[in-house]
């Protein structure tokens, strides 16, 4: 008998799951359709079919289950979470329904026919309480516990099934919402309780607040899956205790402990795409990668720089303002589905509508009629018609040709081949633009890193991306449509502890700072036991959010773990200025920094999956056929091989123009550019500058 | 970009090129905007964002520009009145030029501060790379600089007149150093100053490597194709408009020094062919208040009011300004002779750019709109100190309800012309300045009544902990407000009073400069939206859930809407309503 580890990914199409044998680090992977209705279903059916592919996995030799999902953020997005009420402070009850600080972008900021995003509280079932917390964190007005019966009451008869509760400087001192949660669990015992306290315990009101109302409005809809997902693997005869959920900021949580911060959830998706390209980064020694994951409507991009993906905590989810911590994931409106048509001023555009699943591209033959990113890929000979998704999927590629010639060529006076290459590079550029700004953001230069291309389109147009970019490598993974599945076996689980402490840097007493990153530390180590952990073996490390006095937006700056002395004040103040000097391009090196808060970071490491070495090729591999194929930098088509992706062994060298197939994507080398095959299969592509 | 045809023929550049290098230049801007607010000291900047950025041709006109088109004119005067002290070839990479006047620059007030940075590329200027950002001091008679007893420009802080600040070895120092010994924040105003250097460097540098991969005269000769762009689509919307004229006007409170006499704004549109007139010449003269917009303010009003007529997704830029004449006489409000006083000129914007927005309704009456709360303001609190013993001006933007329009109510808590939503946290404001929030709330029946209701005015509520002076701007809508449309009805005008419900208590003027004393309270209230079309039209079930909501009281719901609420089961008495709504 040997232990197993299992990671499933529930994405739109299909649920991908990923087994690991955790003696020999062997792999096997499978995917069953999605339920949209109960995706608790599709993990059970994905794990029964591994299991029934795979007899010599026993339920019982699962040690290990680690699960993205998208259920908080389709609640969110569908409008489907609970009935929620919230609690505020008596004079402030319009706060939610303001949305300080929420501002439009483009056209729509000077639109005055724009309309303010709703919230997920309406004002009726909004109630104020008396009492007041200080800027200092005292108490100016004792709680009225009063009024907070009266509108726990008044929101248990009007239905809710949630209740969040936000007091102004609660993250100070949160006795007044801690002693409201117990008002309620005695007058309405069902009802879920977020407090903004525990939720995001940080200044600016608003964003707090909304987080709460987020946390409040999914929760009950997260708490139900995850029990759905508990029992349906118990059924199956799972007996380990650690069961995981990713979190949106790249870290496993205990699903018992993620029922109680559901907010914490919205991006358990996407992460793990971010994480496995973290991983691979360090299996293959790239510490620098932007990842390109193209779906069929959208691609999510994240720069992971020195190993380390960012996060951030100003994020909108279906326009709700999220200040949890979540990897910054920056997600365009550009994908395989992408319509590109001709705007008012007569330019070519690209997107943002998208043909979606259905009806899908012009080429599907589901009566689409506008020409899609996929469609221009058809005409291109990028993609084969006779062999979409394994051949499982009929294309007519008539179809594309006809909506692009009709749409876009005629009307702009180009040939349809202008016009297929014109719809590529429009729609190239628009994700370049996202993945500009996510470089310059963080002030880095793109010509530093790899481009790691993903998802069922990212090694399509991966190359001609990171080409215009100067971004000068682009690897494609052995598996690129399953990379989310795999991430969640390469994920540690980590938590965030943090406290609220403003006071100059020089001004903080070290006993102080020391104190409080010990009482984070302790709480951490308490909850890696809950998890199964020793907490011996769980990594902490110690941070402060940094910035000069005035300013309004802190850098996370790491710190050393030993007690902190006065005299390690000197290197702190000189290593959030040059922290600062590479996000803004200046530092006030005459200021001392103000610290905003105290934090721990908690990382307990797991086994990781970690890619088998592929059998090595010939050196020379040959085409199994050959098409005509369209690029931007030659003129006419260009009789293209094509490769199976299965035939390839590491070792092996292609150079463009080249087509390399597989199940599940497509990579497209163009013409002078050289791929190879490194020792874990991944494909890796030398983009010349 | 590596295909060579293309960087030879830079003379009409082909529509897929162009668009990129359109995405790119707004990803400049983008980019250039976000350094600005994230490292920058003022809470009037970092909180509230009253900045922003944008790239001009060496001419000075602007091709490209974050946010709103506001600070479309203030761009071109400003680059131009930099031009005129500092020829272009005088210019050496590295330099930064500074300037806040509003006669021969183009800022909307003195506050205003405009940074111009050239773009070298070779030894030649290409463009130039500019930010703009409001102070929250610069001198003047009071905290904030924009005080009610100003009345000639002198009043209102440093005036800077284009002049070098920075050059390859760093800031000027005898410049800063006038700046910071001129204004009551001196770091602040130091720090916002380097961030809005740092952030035009970084425009700069991005407008060079666009060069690098495009090749320089194919970026320059997209210049003045973006802007024809705009051109273009903007004299084809007006083309397919009707010929023919309009008027419309509005009446302001008073230019806060002669309290019984009314301004008029009032502008006739004239649209002939492909052509636009906005005729100012009967609007009032110019006040010896500060109410007086100069011509980068009231142009622009009209330029935004006809932009968001037309087509609001019409990139802006210098392309905007060529289909459009003005009559303006000098010595008008619109148009004043210096020194006049020009502080308070976004209350007085405001007006004129919903009187442009009414007449313009005469052409293209679907997109007609009613006008937001009139008297968007703001308020300086300068306190004597704060809490660490300094001196300190919390300087905050009031937002009002928007406009009700055809398919919707309008938005609640917006700047009216710009939707953002401007406000500092409680929890910052009471942490840097000794002052307590009371409440903020919606005003129930703020909204101006209609099948489509206008958006909530709000009521903001301090009380200060320490000794400050305070001055209000609020809009000059006490006693003129706005209006509804189509059978809608008028919100709620500005209000506000000081020590409210104690035996000191007064009322508010709207262009006040008030010492307080700690313990002070004042209470401002700003006013909703217009409303649009019938009340009694609209369904009974959305007026039941405005009363619900608190936006709307019972007595409103049966006085103007015509819905009769049971107040026990708080459900509709339909036999009522149907009786109500029938007379």
């Amino acid at each position: 008998m040997s232990g197993w580890r299992v990671g499933i990914d529930i994405g739109g199409t299909f649920t991908d799951v990923v087994g690991m044998e955790i003696e020999t680090g062997k792999i096997l992977v499978t995917k069953v359709p999605s339920i949209p209705a109960d995706p608790s279903r599709a993990v059970a059916a994905g794990l029964e079919s591994l299991m029934e592919h795979h007899p010599q996995i026993r339920p019982e030799d699962i040690d290990f289950f680690a699960h993205g999902t998208t259920v908080a953020t389709n609640a969110a997005i569908e409008g489907k979470g609970a009935k929620a009420g919230l609690l505020i402070n008596k004079g402030f009850r319009a706060l939610y329904d303001m949305r300080g600080g929420n501002r439009p972008m483009g056209p729509d900021l000077i639109d005055t026919h724009w309309n303010k995003p709703v919230g997920l509280i309406p004002q009726k079932m909004t109630h104020e309480i008396g009492g007041r917390i200080g800027f200092d964190g005292a108490e100016l007005e004792p709680l009225d516990e009063e009024a907070v019966r009266k509108g726990v009451r008044a929101l248990r008869d009007a239905g809710a099934k949630s209740i969040a509760v936000c007091y102004l400087f609660s993250f100070l001192n949160p006795r007044h919402e801690q002693r409201t949660a117990e008002i309620i669990r005695e007058e309405h015992p069902e009802a879920r309780v977020s407090l903004s306290s525990v939720v995001l315990p940080l200044i600016r009101e608003y964003l707090r607040l909304s987080t709460t109302a987020l946390d409040a409005y999914v929760g009950p809809v997260v708490a139900t899956y995850l029990r759905a997902i508990t029992g349906r693997l118990r059924d199956i005869g799972l007996k380990t205790r650690r069961l995981f959920i990713m979190q949106s900021s790249g870290g496993l949580m205990q699903i018992d402990i993620a029922t109680e911060y559901p907010n914490q959830t919205l991006l358990s998706g996407p992460a793990a795409g971010v994480v496995f390209a973290a991983g691979l980064g360090e299996l293959i020694s790239e510490p620098n990668i932007v990842t390109f994951d193209v779906g069929g409507t959208s691609t999510d991009i994240s720069v992971i720089y020195k190993n380390t993906y960012q996060e951030t905590r100003l994020g909108r989810i279906h326009d709700q303002d999220i200040g949890t911590p979540m990897i910054q994931i920056r997600a365009l409106g550009a994908g395989g589905g992408t319509i590109a048509h001709i705007g008012p001023d007569g330019l070519l555009k690209g997107g943002p509508q998208s043909a979606g699943a259905d009806p899908g591209p012009a080429c599907y033959d589901h009566g689409g009629e506008n020409p899609t990113v996929t469609d221009a890929n058809i005409v291109l000979g990028y993609l084969n018609p006779k062999n979409f998704i394994g051949g499982r999927f009929k294309i007519v590629p008539e179809l594309a040709e006809k909506a692009i010639i009709e749409k876009i060529a005629k009307p702009l006076g180009l040939t349809l081949h202008q016009a297929a290459l014109g719809i590529i590079r429009v729609v190239c550029t628009n994700m370049e633009v996202g993945l500009r700004l996510s470089f310059v953001e963080r002030g880095l230069d793109a010509r530093n890193f790899a481009l790691l291309a993903f998802g069922g389109g990212g090694p399509v147009l991966g190359t001609r991306v990171a080409k215009d970019m100067g971004i000068r490598r682009v690897i494609v993974p052995p598996y690129p449509g399953i990379s989310c599945a795999m991430g969640l076996l390469q994920t540690d689980v980590k938590h965030y502890y943090m406290q609220s402490r403003m006071i100059s840097l020089t001004k903080a007493p070290a006993d102080e700072l020391n104190a409080i990153f010990t009482q984070l530390e302790e709480r951490a180590r308490r909850e890696a036991v809950q998890e199964g952990f020793d907490p011996a073996t769980i990594k902490l490390q110690r941070q402060l959010d940094l910035r000069y006095p005035f300013q309004g937006y802190e850098l996370t700056l790491d710190c050393q773990n030993e007690p902190l002395r006065d005299t390690d004040k000197g290197k702190i103040r000189a290593d959030f200025d040059q922290l600062h000097k590479e996000v803004y391009g200046t530092a006030a090196t005459g200021e001392i920094p103000d610290i905003v808060n105290v934090r721990v970071m908690s990382v307990a490491e797991v086994a990781k999956l970690g890619l088998p070495e592929l059998a090595r090729g010939k050196g020379n591999p040959q085409p199994v056929s050959r098409r005509p194929v369209l690029f931007e930098e030659r003129e006419g088509y260009i009789d293209t091989p094509i490769y199976d992706r299965a035939t390839l062994g590491a070792g092996d060298a292609i150079t463009g123009p080249a087509v390399i197939e597989q199940l599940d994507s497509t990579t497209v080398v163009l013409p002078g550019q050289k791929a190879f095959v490194e020792k874990y299969g991944n494909i890796i592509i030398e983009i010349a500058p | 970009m590596s295909d060579q045809t293309m960087q030879k023929t830079p003379a009409k550049l082909d529509p897929i090129t162009l668009e990129i290098i359109i995405a790119r230049l707004q990803e400049l801007v983008t980019t250039m905007e976000h350094l600005l607010f994230h490292s920058g000291y003022s809470t009037i900047l970092r909180e509230s964002h009253d900045g922003s950025c944008a790239l001009c041709t060496p001419e000075g006109l602007c091709v490209e520009g974050s946010g709103g088109p506001l600070h479309l004119y203030s761009y071109y005067y400003t680059v131009r009145s930099v031009l005129d002290l500092y020829p272009i070839g005088t210019m050496q990479d590295g330099d930064c030029y500074i300037s806040n006047d509003p006669y021969l620059g183009g800022t909307l007030h003195v506050p205003d501060v405009i940074i111009v940075t050239p773009i070298f590329v070779g030894d030649e200027v290409i463009g130039f790379s500019v930010s703009h950002a409001h102070k929250p001091d610069v001198g003047g008679l009071v905290p904030g600089s924009s005080g009610a007893g100003s009345r000639e420009i002198f009043h209102e802080g440093l005036v800077l007149p284009g002049v070098k600040f920075w050059t390859k070895a760093g800031v000027i120092s005898e410049v800063l150093e006038i700046i910071k010994r001129n204004c009551r924040l001196p770091e602040i105003i130091e720090g916002d100053l380097r961030a809005q250097v740092g952030c035009t460097a970084v425009g700069a540098e991005q407008v060079r490597t666009l060069c690098a991969e495009y090749g320089v005269e194919t970026i320059k000769a997209a210049f003045p194709e973006i802007m024809a762009l705009s051109e273009r689509r903007l004299r084809d919307g007006i083309a397919a408009w009707p010929d023919g004229e309009s008027e419309a006007e509005a009446t302001v409170d008073h230019d806060g020094v002669d309290l019984d006499k009314p301004l008029r704004i009032h502008v006739k549109v004239v649209k002939k062919g492909r052509d636009i007139t906005f005729d100012f010449s009967a609007t009032n003269d110019q006040v010896k208040g500060p109410t007086n917009l100069r011509p980068q303010a009231s142009h622009v009003a009209a330029v935004m009011a006809l932009v968001t007529m037309l087509d609001p997704t019409i990139p802006f830029n210098d392309g905007l300004r060529r289909p459009i004449n003005f009559i303006n006489p000098e010595g008008k409000i619109t148009n004043p002779r210096w020194p006049a006083p020009v502080n308070s000129y976004f209350g007085l914007a405001n007006v004129l750019y919903n009187v442009c927005n009414s007449a313009l309704a005469k052409f293209n009456p679907e997109r007609a709109i009613a006008p937001p709360g009139l008297g968007i303001g703001a308020i300086a609190i300068g306190y004597d100190e704060n809490r660490s013993g300094r001196k300190a001006v919390q300087y905050e933007l009031f937002p009002v309800g928007q406009g009700a329009k055809f398919e919707h109510d309008g938005s609640s808590g917006t700047v009216g012309f710009l939707n953002v939503t401007p406000n500092t946290p409680i929890e910052v404001i009471e942490t840097e300045f000794p002052v307590r929030v009371r409440r903020y709330e919606w005003v129930e029946d703020s909204a101006g009544v209609g099948s489509h209701r206008g958006g909530m005015g709000n009521r903001k509520e301090y009380e200060l902990l320490g000794n400050a002076t305070t001055t209000f701007r609020l809009g000059h809508q006490f006693k003129y407000g706005g209006w509804g449309i189509l059978g809608g009805g008028a919100p709620n005008t500005v209000r506000g009073s000081i020590n409210a419900g104690t035996d000191r208590e007064v009322a508010m003027k709207p262009l006040e400069t008030v010492r307080m004393q700690s313990g002070d309270t004042f209470i401002v209230e700003m006013p909703g939206g217009g409303g649009l079309g019938n009340p009694h039209e609209r369904p009974a079930a959305d007026v039941l859930e405005d009363v619900l909501n608190g936006y709307v009281s019972l007595d409103a719901a049966e006085r103007d809407y015509g819905v009769a609420i049971d107040r026990g089961t708080m459900t509709i008495d339909q036999t009522k309503t149907a009786s109500l709504r029938r007379s």
